[in-house]
């Protein structure tokens, strides 16, 4: 949310002798734009840092899309295997992850088994 | 399995095909295998340059590791070697002589050196690489994807029951899960739509070391078989890769494994020796249902 604060519009001439309640009026009116305006401020950052904080939880939400790096520094890319080990200069030691495979963690399924009551022609396990 | 009967010679073919090529590259137990020639170029004090199939398994092997703080290290091939399991388990499952070795921690995978720029694998001499706990997952991965880009049709396939699973059919495709690995009825199914479903356990590839009984999973901190917490771990995720990885750190991590996985929102469901069940994380809780008896698999 982006919002625009308008300077406080000067009194025209001749006004500028207005009597004390005016002068307070204006004081007061002055302070709760000053209000507004921060409120409006504080708002609008909050807005921007919730849709920050949605888009990353839904980038490691979704499998196959985490953001967290596999190692501490950098590495190079070959031939779709990226290095992210212990060393630079594309020579690693270790933390690689190649094509399809998130390398940030062991990756959630899209959907979770459920049960069924139809055969199994296949068994997890069976060897 | 293929959702278009018309196919199905087609895909076992494209099947066929990508377990020769992985096999080529990545079994420990063919001399003739590609990492078996990266055994002996690090025995010789050389690095090797690689295929990039060979690449990616290793990489591959390297991230679970990494994501697994070290629970799934590919560098407990030597351990698992010492243990007598040094050449295909129908060799081995009659037991071979020997004793158990004193605990030792693996070398650590963090000794294997990659360079992807130039396509280069460097490590110690004396380490063997056993990419057994993503090699084969890799491998239903790759069918699976092949078997859907260059056929069209939905596909699971079932390596020795790691599954990975591409364009399901709206109720997915049933699956059986075992209590105990090794096991061909199941009586629990469950339906997996997408990405990959894997169980480890001890109840498969066990055997007797000089009389002694020990089994595959080995502790990476001791170099010795895991006391196993957990009769089975079945996890379902993205890729059959990652449920592999995780059903195996699973076993290793032992206790703390039901904390693992559901920080990382994995659906699981955990066996322990008494049968009684953990599940989490989107596992769907149990009523037993028929038990199916296929064998097939």
């Amino acid at each position: 949310m982006i919002t625009t604060r308008q300077p406080a519009q000067r009194a025209p001439r001749g006004t500028a002798r207005a009597s004390d309640p005016t002068r307070a009026a204006r004081i007061q009116r002055d302070a709760a734009f000053e209000r507004t305006g921060s409120i409006t401020k504080t708002i609008g950052v909050a807005s921007v840092a919730a849709v920050a904080a949605f888009g990353l939880y839904l980038s490691r939400a979704l499998p196959g899309h985490t953001s967290t790096p596999a190692a501490s520094t950098s590495g190079s890319t070959s031939g779709g295997s990226t290095s992210g080990g212990s060393t630079s200069g594309g020579q690693s030691s270790g933390g690689y992850s190649s094509g399809g495979y998130s390398s940030g963690n062991v990756a959630p399924p899209y959907s979770a088994p459920v049960q069924t009551q139809q055969p199994a022609p296949v068994v997890s396990g069976s060897s | 399995m293929v959702t278009d009967p018309a196919v199905v010679v087609a895909a076992a073919a494209i099947l066929r095909q990508e377990l020769d090529h992985v096999d080529r590259v990545a079994s420990r137990f063919r001399p003739d295998s590609e990492i078996s020639a990266l055994r002996r170029a690090a025995d010789a004090g050389h690095e090797m340059q690689v295929s990039p199939d060979l690449l990616e398994a290793i990489s591959l092997a390297l991230r679970a590791a990494l994501l697994t703080g070290g629970a799934v290290d590919p560098t407990v091939g030597t351990a698992v070697c010492r243990l007598g399991y040094d050449r295909d388990f129908p060799l081995v499952a009659p037991g071979v002589a020997g004793s158990l070795p004193e605990p030792a921690p693996v070398p650590g995978w963090q000794s294997v050196t990659v360079d992807t720029e130039r396509s280069t694998v460097a490590m110690p001499a004396g380490i063997v690489l056993d990419l057994g706990a993503t090699a084969k997952a890799w491998a239903a991965d790759r069918a699976a994807a092949a078997i859907w880009a260059r056929l069209g049709c939905g596909v699971l396939v079932s390596l020795g029951g790691d599954l990975s699973v591409q364009g399901a059919p709206d109720d997915g495709f049933s699956v059986g899960i075992a209590d105990i690995c090794g096991d061909t009825s199941s009586t629990l199914a469950v339906a997996v739509s997408s990405g990959g479903l894997a169980t480890s356990g001890v109840g498969n590839r066990h055997w007797s070391l000089g009389g002694q009984p020990v089994h595959h999973l080995v502790d990476p901190t001791t170099g010795l078989p895991v006391r196993p917490v957990w009769k089975t771990v079945s996890v379902a995720a993205a890729t059959c890769v990652d449920a592999n990885t995780a059903s195996t750190a699973a076993m290793v991590k032992g206790k703390s494994a039901p904390a693992w996985l559901e920080s990382r929102r994995l659906p699981a469901r955990l066996v322990r020796p008494d049968d009684s069940t953990v599940t989490l994380a989107g596992w769907p809780a149990e009523t037993p249902s028929h038990d199916w008896g296929t064998g097939r698999s």
